[in-house]
């Protein structure tokens, strides 16, 4: 017989999310260990992955907790970019502080744009995002000056005698890695909080929400504002290691968007866990079949053909992805302990489950 | 005498973006659909249309009869496979699913025709043109928007004069009331998903025979038919024809004013100004 006057009792971290949360933060300590080497292909790869995680963990912040589902995102990745370029080469400042102020003016642009954009819903929002990067990447492509240079596009001034290559390169492994650490704990932190309760509340029911008090605006507004500063920042990163820039590449919907709904869909959207597997699988998949001497061999075509059929697949017919479904058979699976469970204490003292909220 | 040339050559383009912009208008109007390879089946068009002509020789027109019918078999396929799961779901996945469709059009067109751009030749049709005093309009652009002007307006007669439109329209206003009035509303839908890839294929090949074309075109033609239902409104087929006719104003008589500014920037301007000064477009009924 127990005297504790509350029956029960909520439940957040669990033995799986502990043991998987360890072995997250092993995985990080191997890839910090694999930056720290000096092999620039390994440094590329650690790179091109975090940067892909932010965006795409971004991407699924948007899509999958808020319903605001944008092909536009490669607006940010280009003025991330771009700003690196203003302040880098126009500024003359220090390239790795120049993500700082590149990432905030991309925060500050993310205000007007959120006012127009969602004047839009569902599919409209969408393309009318898409719309508003066209429009940034052809006023970029106008500005012919110095140091931004127009359509032809520039490459970001890093002297090897200020910036030796090896060490830009690791110093930039450091950076990306640290980026998608904080990116994804910022998510969780987010989800754990009030704001994320209300959020998969309007998620899921957006006038129900509205009617319990939620002001779906302001949490949408405050959230597509945390994914632009992130998405600009990984966009800055992607550039300190890869020099040069062209606006068609930085804010081609082909060249970002594109593959992250197919990295956030195949892993599992409205989880955390899945852009980071569908970010994982796409650069181990497209390593192998890329690489001369697998028995499976695609050309680039046909890699984005059956990535693009897979996406469609698992919207049609899997829409929890590779993550929801694990998750689906092994309810307690979970990484970052986000969820609220529900333990009712019974008489003799066992605990069961009794109802589960996330 | 500049300027009045690039206003009529701007409502002609309009023509064209309406046609382009109908079969958007349809899908979303019926199903709430929004098919984000729309623009990838209209450069689809055009290269099976170039393909019959080095194969079948002869005008581009006369592809025009073939790839219509198959382009509505091509959109009830869609609409079997793909689009009837996608009606009424969380908008994400209609994203995500047309995207990837999207994704695959695209490089499959890039695998089988490459990266070369191509044109349709329509031989003399393409320089005619008549001269009114000092303004010429060209033929073929005028022949394209009256092709379009006949297309809408078959179709307003047709949703407003059969018992079929009459079942469209119950569709788009009700699902639930008009399924219980005994309306097979897949059988609608399947019916536009074929109207809407049909007109798209036509709006296609009469894009591909006035500029050439290639396999990454579809997104920038999706995006201005987009504009074009916006600008005028949601809902209402006339209402698009007035969006397209804004756009392609927009576009060239900022080209004309601007010359060293792309002329889609300004069809983008004008869609921004529209979404913020009157989010419900010019003809757009009240938010649906």
């Amino acid at each position: 017989m127990s005297d504790v006057p509350a029956p029960a009792h909520v439940v957040r971290a669990t033995t799986t999310s502990r043991v998987l949360g360890l072995l997250g933060v092993l995985l990080v300590a191997w890839l910090a260990f694999l930056a720290a080497s000096d092999n620039p292909a390994t440094q590329t790869k650690i790179v091109e992955l975090c940067v892909f995680v932010v965006v795409a963990s971004m991407w699924n912040l948007l899509a999958g907790y808020t319903g605001l589902v944008s092909i536009g995102q490669q607006a940010f990745i280009g003025l991330g970019a771009y700003g690196l370029i203003v302040f880098g080469n126009g500024y003359g400042q220090d390239v790795y502080f120049s993500i700082v102020p590149a990432a905030l003016i991309v925060l500050i642009a993310s205000v007007p744009i959120a006012l127009l954009a969602f004047r839009l819903r569902g599919g409209y929002f969408a393309i009318g995002m898409w719309v508003i990067a066209e429009v940034v990447r052809l006023l970029v492509k106008q500005y012919k000056d110095d140091p931004i240079k127009g359509g032809s596009g520039t490459s970001l001034d890093v002297p090897t005698d200020l910036y030796p290559k090896a060490e830009r390169f690791q110093t930039t492994a450091f950076i990306a890695l640290g980026l998608a650490v904080l990116a994804v704990t910022v998510i969780a932190l987010l989800l754990r909080s009030r704001i994320g309760l209300s959020l998969q509340a309007v998620r899921d029911n957006e006038h129900g929400a509205g009617g319990l008090g939620v002001n779906v605006y302001r949490e949408r507004f405050i959230v597509f504002m945390i994914a632009a500063l992130f998405t600009g920042a990984a966009g800055a990163v992607w550039y300190l290691l890869k020099i040069r820039i062209q606006p068609d590449t930085a804010f081609g919907v082909a060249d970002w968007t594109a593959p992250i709904v197919v990295m956030v869909v195949i892993g599992g959207i409205g989880t955390i866990e899945g852009p980071i597997i569908g970010a994982a699988l796409w650069y181990l998949v497209r390593d192998y079949v890329t690489s001369t001497d697998s028995a499976i061999q695609l050309s680039d075509e046909w890699y984005l053909i059956v990535t693009g059929l897979l996406a469609m697949v698992v919207a049609l017919f899997f829409q929890r992805g590779l993550w929801g479904s694990l998750q689906r058979h092994f309810p307690s699976l979970q990484v970052f302990p986000i969820q609220r469970r529900l333990v009712v204490d019974d008489e003799v003292g066992d605990h069961r489950d009794r109802k589960r909220s996330t | 005498m500049n300027w009045i040339m690039a206003a009529i050559g701007g409502v002609l383009l309009g023509g064209l973006y309406a046609l382009y912009a109908t079969g958007l208008s349809v899908s979303f109007g019926v199903m709430r659909l929004i098919n984000l390879a729309h623009g990838d089946l209209a450069v689809t068009a055009a290269f099976l249309s170039s393909t019959l002509v080095l194969t079948a020789g002869g005008s581009p027109f006369w592809t025009i009869l073939v790839l219509i019918p198959v382009g509505f078999g091509v959109g009830v396929l869609l609409q079997k496979v793909v689009f009837d799961r996608l009606v009424g779901v969380d908008p994400a996945l209609q994203i995500v699913a047309t995207f990837g469709l999207s994704i695959v059009i695209q490089n499959a067109l890039l695998k089988v025709y490459t990266a070369d751009r191509r044109a349709l030749d329509i031989g003399s049709l393409k320089t005619k043109s008549f001269s009114i005093g000092e303004v010429s309009v060209g033929a073929f652009p005028l022949l394209r928007f009256v092709v379009a002007v006949l297309v809408l307006v078959s179709l307003s007669l047709f949703l407003g004069r059969t018992s079929t439109g009459r079942a469209f329209r119950a569709t788009s206003d009700d699902p639930e009331a008009a399924r219980l009035m005994g309306i097979n509303s897949r059988a609608i839908y399947v019916i536009a998903s074929g109207i809407a890839v049909s007109t798209v294929f036509l709006a296609g090949i009469f894009s591909g025979a006035q500029t050439n074309f290639a396999s990454s075109d579809g997104p920038g033609l999706l995006i201005f038919a987009f504009e074009a239902v916006i600008i005028g409104g949601l809902g209402s087929l006339w209402g698009t024809l007035a969006g397209g006719i804004a756009l392609g104003l927009a576009q060239t008589l900022g080209a004309e004013q601007f010359t060293d500014w792309p002329a889609q920037l300004f069809g983008h301007v004008l869609f921004l100004i529209v979404l913020a000064v009157r989010p419900n477009g010019l003809f757009g009924r009240a938010e649906t």
